[in-house]
């Protein structure tokens, strides 16, 4: 993508080269950009904290030296992303470098927060450098008016476990008095430029690191519909204490990131990482960075936040489709129908079914109708006449009912993403089966399993990103992979006929297949699997599915080395405390190419979350004729 | 206030005008734009990228680009794109007579929120006097009914 800064940065290095022949050729000017030179240099300045983290400088892990992964144009001096010094020294002559003509900023209004932190460190009062126009920067600052900053997590689709991972975004808060205009406020995002690519490519590229990431603002209202409206996932916000100078300095450091390009790691140096680096230099008190060195998904960063204790206050903002199911739960049948109805077009009917009902029923009627249209048919301007007709008939009814519409608590299953369990998670087990004892270790990336402790994650959402079990068998002394898996998705969103999602799930990877009756040890296949089905809230905390699927598996250990077929699976959990949860699960598998065997499984665990990090697994399972039960300890971190 | 108001509705007029061809061209398109962007393969694929959109109009850059500059919309344009980023929301809003879409239109508009949510939800079916009334149709509406009534424009300071 090129961008109006490319050409910038052809002008730097030549700017750069002008100031040095400038301040060689104009000794009167020379002598106070000497003199500031020479007490920079005594004082070591660019080893301070506050400027590497200005210029996003890193020690690199394996040579020790400084680096920044910002582009060139973040730089004044050539070779500045690797030479803390070298961009210093350039800066302190760029302060008394003359306002250069064509358009192009001078270096104190190019780089505002690396100019102030250098004045103060040096100790020059503005008036002694020369005039230096700003008015693009002070013009731009003021329409900002950022005087707050918020972090805002957008937590999980319901139907969309991959989104698990979360987005981070900061919101820079205006002045406008009133908690009920934060939607005109700016926000500052970090994100990958990934144009059309797809499939493969796509993730190739994103790998390694070949899309570039820029920073972007937005207006708030923009990502809320994004969020809220379009993708439905819920948004908390976390108001975060920084000192008026520190948003100051973050607002400076946005103008600063302008249009740099950073490489884009979809799982390292992505928009929840790149987000650290912005607040520690508006902050250089904070170590966001340096006690997380696994920083990589958004939960972790609110949780990075918040251990610093940057956290003043949070605030939940629903998604439209919990608002739509908040507001079912509290209509009667007849309601339901009459809502139904209008939404269905059918205001007649509607007016029928609620008539002789009390305002605030009829408003409450009306306001769900609207949102299922809504829900339905989108929240683009440019729906089809049809819909906008409909919608016109539930709205001019709406106006006529004096009645505000209800406050909806909060769903009971829903805590804040900070509160919810690190993702990775090593596991230790001890388990006992016909074939003898066992000891087992396991390990996972993240995030979430059913069977782990609920809190802060999406109810009924299951991902698993990477991860290994491996088994040594005490009879026979060997050690085994009891599984590796690439990746295990289930999605169980309850069903109901206003939002109509299905449940799903998928998986792939290496599975010992128990069922064939031979060694454990010599069982281990490769299969994958795709379901879909239904779901239902049985009860707060409980909730069950059933989906039936397709599934095949290569490997020695079967008949003729595959197997293909169909399967039925279905499971319940279900929270007996808040700290203990129980799921029970059983699955058909008939498979009618390759290897017959048939796969009927049944699992039943219960797992006792002691504290956050840490929790006791009591599990039994059969497999066609194989029998195991075994007491597994979790560490999550 | 009244002759403010007034300008105001005028505005809109030429805004409308000059936007009368393309239902899309509201708000400098960005509505519509947001929308086409999020198809149902890019929200799997954005999910857990976190990939954007294809233009500069959000970049932090130094330059003027359209109705956006340095990364924010003008505030000349400000009512006018959120109006039509929101039109949907703010429509189920302004019936229901509560909420943060009408509170913002409110502050775009110079006007205290509560008042301002009142008056529009009783004005209701002037505002949107037909089931296609577009965003910039709306604004016009609003303008002069807001002009037109002399407790709102006490209520609302320009």
């Amino acid at each position: 993508m090129k961008r109006g800064a490319d050409g910038l940065a052809i002008v730097r290095p030549l700017l750069f080269l002008l100031l040095v022949l400038f301040a060689a050729a104009a000794p009167a000017a020379a002598a106070p950009a000497d003199d500031a030179l020479a007490r920079a240099r005594a004082m070591k300045l660019w080893e301070r904290e506050p400027w590497l983290k200005l210029g996003h400088w890193r020690r690199s892990r394996w040579l020790r030296v400084w680096e920044s992964d910002a582009g060139a144009s973040f730089f004044l001096a050539p070779g500045g992303a690797r030479d803390p010094r070298a961009e210093l020294e350039a800066e302190v002559l760029g302060l008394y470098a003359a306002q250069p003509g064509g358009g192009v900023q001078h270096p104190r209004c190019r780089f505002p927060a690396r100019a102030a932190w250098l004045e103060e460190s040096l100790g020059l009062a503005p008036a002694s450098l020369p005039s230096a126009d700003c008015s693009r920067f002070e013009d731009w600052k003021s329409r900002l008016d950022a005087r707050a900053v918020t972090l805002i997590f957008a937590s999980s689709y319901m139907d969309n476990p991959s989104s698990m991972f979360g987005h981070t975004f900061l919101r820079l808060e205006r002045s406008a008095p009133g908690e009920d205009r934060r939607l005109l406020d700016n926000t500052l995002n970090y994100a990958a430029y990934t144009g059309d690519d797809g499939g493969v490519l796509f993730a190739v590229k994103g790998l390694l690191g070949l899309y570039p990431g820029t920073y972007t603002l937005m207006p708030y209202y923009m990502k809320v519909t994004e969020y809220n409206n379009i993708e439905d996932r819920d948004l908390w916000e976390y108001r975060l204490k920084l000192s008026s100078a520190e948003v100051d300095r973050l607002a400076a450091h946005a103008w600063e990131l302008g249009s740099t390009e950073f490489p884009y790691y979809f799982f390292s140096r992505n928009c929840s990482y790149q987000l650290m680096p912005v607040l520690e230099a508006a902050a250089p008190r904070l170590e966001l960075l340096h006690g997380h060195p696994l920083i990589v998904a958004p939960s972790e960063t609110v949780r990075a936040v918040r251990d610093a204790g940057l956290v003043a206050s949070a605030r939940y903002r629903p998604a439209h489709g919990t608002v739509l199911v908040g507001r079912r739960r509290l209509l009667n049948a007849r309601e339901r129908r009459a809502a139904e109805a209008y939404a269905a077009g059918r205001a007649d009917e509607g007016d029928l079914l609620t008539a002789g009902l009390p305002s605030d029923r009829r408003a409450l009627v009306l306001d769900s109708a609207q949102d299922i249209v809504l829900y339905r048919s989108g929240y683009s301007p440019d729906v089809p006449a049809s819909v906008r007709a409909v919608e016109h008939a539930i709205l001019v009814r709406r106006a006529r009912v004096p009645d505000p519409p209800v406050d909806l608590p909060p769903p009971d299953d829903n805590a804040p993403p900070d509160e919810g369990h690190d993702r990775h998670r090593i596991e230790l087990g001890q388990g006992w089966s016909r074939a003898g004892a066992y000891t087992e270790f396991g390990w996972r990336t993240g995030y979430h399993e059913l069977v782990d402790r609920p809190q802060g994650y999406a109810p009924g959402a299951e991902f698993d990103g990477f991860s290994f079990r491996l088994r040594e068998d005490e009879r026979q002394d060997r050690v085994y992979v009891r599984d590796l898996r690439f990746v295990d998705i289930l999605s169980a969103s309850p069903w109901d006929s206003w939002t109509k999602k299905p449940s799903w799930s998928l998986g792939t990877g290496l599975d010992t297949a128990y069922e064939l009756g031979k060694p454990p040890s010599e069982s281990l296949v490769y299969e994958g699997h795709v379901d879909t089905g239904l779901s239902a809230r049985l009860w707060p905390g409980a909730l069950a599915y059933a989906l039936v699927g397709l599934h095949s598996a290569v490997g020695a250990p079967l008949r003729e080395g595959y197997r293909a077929g169909g399967e039925a699976r279905a499971g319940v959990a279900f929270d007996l405390t808040p700290s203990l949860r129980g799921i029970l699960d059983g699955g058909l598998g008939a498979s009618v190419f390759g290897d017959r065997t048939p796969n009927d499984r049944l699992r039943a665990a219960l797992n006792w979350s002691w504290s956050k990090d840490f929790a006791w697994r009591a599990e039994a399972m059969m497999r066609g004729h194989y029998r195991e039960s075994g007491l597994y300890a979790g560490f999550y971190y | 206030m009244k002759r403010t108001l007034m300008m105001l509705a005028a505005v809109s007029m030429l805004a409308a005008t000059a936007h009368a061809g393309s239902q899309n061209d509201a708000g400098c398109g960005l509505g519509a734009q947001l929308f086409k962007e999020n198809r149902p393969v890019d929200q799997i694929l954005g999910a857990t990228t976190n990939g954007t959109f294809g233009n500069q109009t959000f970049a932090i850059t130094t330059g003027t680009l359209g109705c956006s500059s340095g990364g924010m919309i003008k505030s000349s344009r400000e009512r006018e794109v959120f109006t039509a980023s929101n039109l949907r929301a703010l429509e189920q809003e302004l019936a229901a007579g509560k909420g943060e879409y009408t509170a913002s239109l409110a502050a775009l508009s110079g006007c205290q929120a509560a008042p301002f949510q009142a008056f529009a939800k009783a004005k209701y079916e002037k505002l949107f006097p037909s089931d296609n009334t577009s965003s910039s149709e709306f604004l016009i509406h609003l303008d002069k009914e807001l002009s037109s009534d002399a407790t709102m424009a006490k209520a609302c300071s320009l």
